[in-house]
């Protein structure tokens, strides 16, 4: 069990591996609360290092906030309310037997959130998560990972099958949904 | 009509938009059966936390030995009803902001509480879960309490 305190410590770039580098700039938004958040395509971000993904201006702006990678952010949110094999998150989602909220599913045991469905809130405290995670794992970015879906906790968390079939514990599956959305960001970016 | 009924259900779960259903999250947090032998631990607590997919709870048991629980959906902490990521440990007492109706004479690392389970089976394997700890005494706490 790591020493609580440590969350409250901010580490330098160095200590926390070069996914939690901050994130190119992105204008901070932190618009009125959509406590029954509807997405449309006005969601899906045209520029930033998340383009062409759904609430990415608000996940990259969170990543920026916290200093965390911000296709990381958007790599959880796809896990979290996307499910296998998708990039995008979903910021209605509700989990089932939990009590797990919005796009990066937030449990309210753990997280006061005044609206769990509002995309920036959520993203915002999603990232200040995983961002103090990697701070308490000194930079593991893997096991901050695993903790934001166990808490401290040697455990391997929830498992997923893809639609490819492959089962895949909970960091190996984040992993993966970061891999695609890098290369689809990539090649958003490639088109122009 | 049962048979009207049953076309529906049919046409419905074949349709696009059955197909296209939205991915639900599932957590693991258990809620204790009305009929469920409880029973009761009695030692240090010495983890609590979470994350989306599941809770735990570690307590040092009077015995020497660890012993982990699921958390339950309904969790309660000395009749509290918690959000709460990090709970107070010696030298760390987080801002309400991080930890809201969470009793502040609980401890982890250092209080001595009850905690109520239950066994279930979980992934093939058994494992305790608990929806209840009750605080017993500050057993192994001799400093001074943070005012709330």
């Amino acid at each position: 069990m790591p020493n609580a305190i440590d969350l409250h410590r901010s580490a330098s770039p160095a200590e926390t591996g070069p996914t939690t580098k901050p994130a190119p700039a992105a204008a901070p938004h932190h618009g009125a609360a959509r406590p029954d958040h509807i997405a449309s395509g006005s969601d899906v971000a045209t520029s930033g290092p998340l383009k062409g993904i759904r609430y990415g201006r608000e996940m990259a702006a969170a990543a920026a906030q916290h200093q965390v990678d911000p296709i990381l952010v958007a790599a959880v949110a796809a896990q979290e309310s996307g499910g296998p094999g998708a990039i995008n998150g979903d910021a209605n989602a509700v989990q089932k037997g939990g009590g797990g909220r919005g796009l990066m599913q937030l449990d309210e045991r753990w997280h006061k959130l005044a609206h769990p469905f509002d995309p920036s809130e959520n993203a915002d405290k999603g990232a200040e998560v995983l961002r103090n995670n990697v701070v308490r794992e000194h930079g593991d970015v893997r096991k901050a990972v695993q903790e934001y879906n166990t808490g401290p906790h040697p455990a391997s968390g929830t498992t997923q099958t893809w639609p490819d079939g492959k089962v895949m514990n909970y960091a190996d599956s984040v992993m993966r949904h970061y891999q695609d959305i890098k290369a689809h960001v990539e090649a958003q970016n490639a088109k122009h | 009509m049962r048979n009207i009924s049953r076309a529906i259900l049919l046409a419905l779960a074949f349709s696009p938009l059955a197909a296209a259903a939205e991915y639900v999250p599932v957590g693991f947090f258990p809620v204790r059966p009305a009929n469920a032998h409880v029973l009761h631990f009695d030692g240090v607590l010495v983890g609590y936390g979470g994350g989306s997919g599941s809770g735990f709870v570690r307590l040092r048991l009077d015995s020497g030995s660890v012993r982990e629980f699921s958390l339950g959906r309904n969790i309660r902490v000395d009749g509290y009803d918690p959000i709460c990521a990090y709970p107070p440990r010696l030298g760390y007492v987080p801002s309400k902001f991080d930890c809201y109706r969470w009793p502040v004479y609980v401890f982890v690392g250092s209080t001595r509480v009850r905690v109520t389970a239950w066994k279930m089976s979980h992934d093939g394997a058994t494992v305790y879960a608990t929806d209840r700890i009750d605080y017993i005494d500050k057993a192994m706490y001799h400093g001074t309490l943070p005012k709330d």
